[in-house]
């Protein structure tokens, strides 16, 4: 091996090392515990027939969502709603209070506050 | 103080990454070069292989990259114990050991050229340091042995068949003898010297070994390195000179 080849190897050994140092930094400090504020849009799901939306829910909600970082950094990224099941309504307001499950997030993110708490519907019969 | 906090935990993680480079340079320093870039490369595609993995949460692909990561400690354990030994026996050797060793190699040394330029018979004594010098050499003999006077002086008495030639001393120890080295094909170079001084300049312009040539005609030492000799005045200066030109990690 030439001391020109020799020198490029060893350059290359310390650049890989760098390399490797910094990803394993990385995948510790992107598994740190975070926190990310969403806007999250509200979807009503499974209205039963016959019966109409007389007072829509507000049409976002204020999430913060907890974390791995690494699993926060994609989250802006990714369609998340909170849908509202209203198989089992009835005609008349409705107050609901969604839960982890209604965001369809990663099980490893958690809703950590929601605002408002509570979305309030009024299901009216069609005409 | 928000500010002070945050300045704080940023240079905590400044820190951080400083350590970590740090322990892996020197982690990879223990692996011979051209399997160092291997291994790096492989462990480097599997550790941004988990990051991607867990960015997209592709669960399956992460659970398989993080059973390679896993069995792959065990196997650089079992593919590189032999090194691993000589490192932590290296570590646990006290520091006075090997200057101890150090120290014997150049008396050792010292003691064969002032022996050999006061017979004027002629040597030329190759010492490694961070470039290998295997590639430059043509034929010799493998000898493997702890270097001593003795032996380096009756390597270059003129009736041992492996005299013409050079000795090359790596990791402590000698190696090979009856080498032969490139010559210089510097032009500017005196004419009066002869082959034993040519091949001295030649490798060392090459590489960086230190090169210890002892004159059959004049009964004088030079030390040669990056192809300039330097005229050694008495014994003393020359073990002083390889003391401060052969670092002890170079004799280990």
């Amino acid at each position: 091996m030439t001391q020109a080849k020799s020198h490029e190897w060893s350059k290359g050994v310390k650049a890989l090392s760098v390399l490797l140092a910094v990803l394993i930094w990385s995948c510790v400090i992107l598994e740190r515990p975070a926190e990310m504020k969403l806007n999250v849009p509200v979807s009503l799901e499974r209205l039963p027939s016959g019966v109409w939306v007389d007072s829509p829910p507000p049409e976002n909600l204020q999430v913060i969502v907890s974390g791995p970082q690494i699993l926060l950094l994609l989250l802006p990224l990714r369609p998340v709603r909170c849908e509202v099941d209203l198989s089992t309504a009835g005609l008349g307001e409705m107050v609901i209070a969604p839960t982890q499950g209604s965001f369809g997030l990663d099980p490893e993110l958690k809703v950590v506050r929601i605002f408002p708490e509570t979305v309030t519907v009024v299901l009216a019969q069609r005409k | 103080m928000n500010l002070l906090l945050q300045n704080i935990a940023v240079l905590r993680d400044l820190l951080d990454l400083s350590l970590t480079i740090l322990i892996v340079t020197r982690l990879s320093r223990l692996l011979k070069r051209v399997l160092a870039l291997r291994i790096l490369a492989v462990l480097s595609a599997l550790v941004a292989g988990h990051l991607l993995a867990r960015f997209f949460s592709l669960h399956t692909v992460r659970l398989l990259i993080d059973l390679f990561l896993a069995s792959s400690v065990v196997m650089l354990a079992v593919v590189f114990q032999t090194d691993i030994r000589k490192a932590f026996a290296t570590l646990t050797r006290s520091r006075t050991e090997k200057d101890v060793e150090m120290s014997d190699v150049i008396d050792e040394l010292v003691f064969a050229v002032a022996g050999l330029a006061q017979k004027r018979i002629g040597a030329l004594i190759v010492i490694e340091r961070a470039i290998q010098v295997d590639s430059y050499l043509a034929v010799g003999t493998d000898i493997d042995a702890k270097v001593t006077s003795e032996l380096i002086s009756s390597i270059f008495l003129p009736y041992s068949p492996i005299h013409d030639g050079a000795v090359i001393i790596q990791h402590g120890k000698l190696t090979k003898a009856g080498c032969f080295l490139p010559l210089t094909q510097n032009l500017e170079v005196s004419k009066s010297l002869g082959t034993r001084h040519r091949a001295a300049m030649g490798l060392s312009e090459l590489v960086d070994a230190v090169v210890v040539v002892v004159s059959e005609e004049t009964g004088t030492a030079s030390i040669v390195v990056g192809g300039k000799k330097t005229d050694v005045v008495d014994m003393p200066s020359l073990g002083k000179t390889l003391r401060r030109l052969v670092e002890p990690r170079w004799l280990k």
